[in-house]
């Protein structure tokens, strides 16, 4: 359980378009550029050395200048974890579907979609998931929405 | 469809025709929000013909209660009871896994006291989690007797909750660096006569359901879930385990003193909604060998949490899994130092259990279809948040 | 139901006549208050308080509560949870179809008034009075089975006042 990723393997496979990321507390996490991911996703599925079967999470977060997309991956038989972090754009964020690799990211595309309209490209089916039917005001999780049934608790 | 083939079989013997110009189509059939079997509110749009299931598109959304939203807005301390209601068959270890995500990106050491209590108010949350599964599995497929069973043995175990921390259900027990209060006097002399009653009442809803005919038939070689297909939806718990996927995450990825303890790891062959079944009992038994062991282990020492209601984070962030009794659980908490959290996402195991479903449900009947979905034991606020 | 409507209206006129609706009305309500079936409808962490409360240790079945799975069968509603705004639609068409005379009882602060999730939340109805009628509020998050018991009292001591002559109303009003 101590064994970490070789991160060295996928840098030195995607010269330029990955790096490694150096998080608080310590753990596995590369930074992965958008125009690859799919490639990138691929490779970590079908390498025998690494492992990767377990796609876990998939989750977005507004840092307010940018949008960040984190995949979280492990492995049922190495044991370790990785997270993969891929930077948009605030305005007009895009992001290429991965669910035909890792079948578990089909509701988690979905949901980053209506949550915080980031467009997934070439998604089988892109629906609405957690909102309601007639949802027409926007993406709710970006930081400062505002909406109509949306009461904001007042410092105390 | 063996049953077609019998029909035309027969129809042939006796000189009628078969295909008699009877038009059948497709029918869609709704199984609402509101619906007996459908544990909470999901929507089970089929489209069936007949008896038989065609798919199955689940709908989900009826209880999405924007808690991710909610918690960019509360301190550290005020997100606590939130948890709580992200799963609230095991609020234990949606406690836990936010108070120890925390405490993993503040760097904060607990004492052995409080490692000691929270595996057994865990342990004891998934014996009472699998009750409820077992009494509503029970009565999804028509046994109405081990529900009320069920139920009776549960409330002994709210009983040692309440005298604890105060609360039934939503406990809000497990704190950042520690517990909200200690154990009261007597309570371990308690617990353990709790377990020494509850061992043999396994056996006896054993006899009730295990190897009964009927219970077989309708739960033997239904909705086989294989092995790369679970690990690739990324299935965890007793329905990754009743595939065959010897997989715990208290083993293989520790976030408590478990080593400390002798216990096994009940998995199941085939994957059929018997395996599910059959591992939740022995994980059952599996959990009262672990309370025993804390229980006569217990350290002295302090346990109560000591965070400030200011407590700030330092800047980072960090993804903690933990093994609740449907599967894993995470939280992923981003800080950037201040008093409240940048972003907290909560991932549910039903969430990616019901990805699954549609696609083992291909070609069954309407009757094995509730047997399935109870299987699963989903609860919907894990799904919707 | 149009003889019952008006039978009230004639009784009183009739000198003593009063006399016969009020033994009327008791017989109908204690009736009506002694067997109040309840339709299943957990929304969330309530609905495991509300199965608590059927079974085993405080049983509702001694008050003649069993619990159906239609509204078409069903008297009393427990909105037992949180009610969302996919949700909301479905909980009045599930109300309309429940037939006169009924009852709801918002149980949990989140029927009350949107209980915790009351702020910084897009999607919560904040009280599920904003679409249907309620005649019996339950505090508590989740209310213990104890008080779940003390309000189906309360209904039924409201249903124990009820008058004939109301029937009419109810009736039209569907």
């Amino acid at each position: 359980m101590s064994n970490s990723v070789n991160i060295d393997l996928l840098t030195s496979k995607f010269p330029g378009k990955v790096e490694k990321l150096e998080l608080q507390p310590a753990q596995d996490a590369v930074l992965v550029d958008k125009s690859i991911i799919r490639e990138f996703m691929q490779f970590l599925k079908d390498e025998k050395s690494l492992d990767l079967d377990y796609l876990f999470c998939l989750s977005a977060v507004d840092q307010e200048e940018y949008l960040e997309v984190v995949y979280h991956l492990g492995s049922t038989i190495e044991h370790y974890k990785l997270a993969v972090k891929v930077k948009l754009p605030s305005e007009n964020p895009s992001i290429d579907t991965i669910c035909d690799i890792y079948r578990a990211a089909n509701w988690y595309e979905r949901e980053i979609w209506e949550l915080y309209g980031i467009d997934i490209i070439n998604h089988p089916d892109l629906r609405l998931l957690l909102l309601p039917e007639d949802w027409n005001e926007g993406a709710p999780m970006r930081r400062g929405w505002t909406g109509s049934d949306f009461i904001i608790m007042p410092e105390p | 469809m063996d049953e077609e083939r019998v029909a035309r079989q027969i129809a042939e013997t006796e000189g009628i025709s078969f295909d008699s110009g009877f038009p059948t189509e497709e029918f869609m059939v709704n199984m609402g929000p509101q619906h007996p079997s459908t544990h909470g509110v999901c929507r089970l749009l089929l489209s069936m013909d007949g008896e038989n299931v065609k798919s199955v598109q689940p709908h989900i959304g009826y209880l999405h209660r924007a808690i991710e939203k909610i918690c960019e807005n509360r301190t550290y301390a005020q997100i606590v009871p939130y948890t709580d209601r992200f799963e609230y068959v095991t609020s234990m270890a949606c406690n836990w896994v936010y108070c120890k995500a925390v405490e993993q990106l503040s760097n904060i050491e607990i004492t052995e006291r409080s490692e000691y209590i929270r595996v057994i108010m865990l342990e004891l949350n998934r014996i009472a989690s699998h009750l409820i599964f077992l009494g509503t599995f029970g009565l999804d497929l028509g046994a109405v007797t081990p529900f009320l069973y069920c139920l009776r043995e549960r409330e002994w175990i709210m009983d040692l909750y309440e005298s604890v921390c105060g609360q039934r259900l939503l406990y809000n027990y497990i704190r950042i660096g520690g517990v909200s209060r200690d154990l009261p006097v007597g309570w371990e002399k308690k617990c353990i006569e709790f377990v020494d009653y509850f061992e043999p009442i396994i056996d006896d809803y054993e006899e009730l359901l295990t190897y009964n005919p009927i219970f077989l038939t309708r739960t033997r070689n239904v909705g086989i879930l294989p092995k790369d297909m679970a690990i690739d939806y990324a299935c965890s718990g007793p329905v990754l385990r009743g595939s065959g996927v010897q997989w715990d995450l208290r083993v293989d990825d520790p976030f408590g003193v478990y080593d400390k303890f002798d216990f096994e790891i009940p998995t199941g062959t085939v994957g059929d909604t018997w395996d599910r079944y059959i591992v939740r009992i022995r994980e059952m038994r599996q959990s009262s060998r672990i309370i025993r062991q804390a229980v006569e282990g217990l350290p002295e020492g302090t346990c109560v949490a000591k965070a400030k209601p200011t407590f700030k984070a330092p800047e980072g962030e960090y993804y903690q899994r933990l093994e609740s009794s449907r599967g894993e659980i995470g939280c992923y908490v981003i800080s950037k130092g201040e008093k409240k959290p940048w972003r907290v996402k909560l991932r549910g195991a039903s969430y990616n259990h019901l990805m699954a479903l549609p696609e083992i449900c291909k070609g069954i009947k309407i009757a094995d279809l509730v047997a399935i979905f109870a299987s699963f034991d989903a609860v919907m606020p894990e799904v919707d948040r | 139901m149009g003889v019952i409507s008006k039978l009230p209206v004639y009784f009183e006129q009739v000198p003593g006549g009063g006399i016969v609706t009020t033994q009327v009305e008791t017989v109908l309500n204690w009736s009506r208050s002694s067997s109040l079936w309840y339709m299943l409808f957990g929304l969330a962490c309530c609905a495991i308080e509300m199965m608590c409360t059927g079974a085993s240790r405080y049983d509702l079945d001694r008050l003649g509560m069993i619990f159906r799975a239609s509204p078409r069968q069903s008297d009393l509603m427990f909105v037992a949870g949180t009610v969302t705004h996919k949700m909301a639609p479905r909980v009045k068409l599930l109300y309309e179809q429940m037939s006169s005379p009924k009852y709801v009882l918002a149980m949990g602060g989140c029927a009350t008034r949107g209980g915790p999730f009351y702020y910084d939340s897009y999607s919560v109805l904040k009280g599920v009075d904003r679409i249907i009628p309620v005649d019996a509020y339950i505090p508590g998050c989740p209310p213990r089975p104890e008080s779940l018991i003390e309000g189906c009292l309360k209904i039924m001591e409201k249903i124990k006042q009820e008058k004939l002559a109301d029937w009419s109303r109810d009736v039209k009003l569907g």
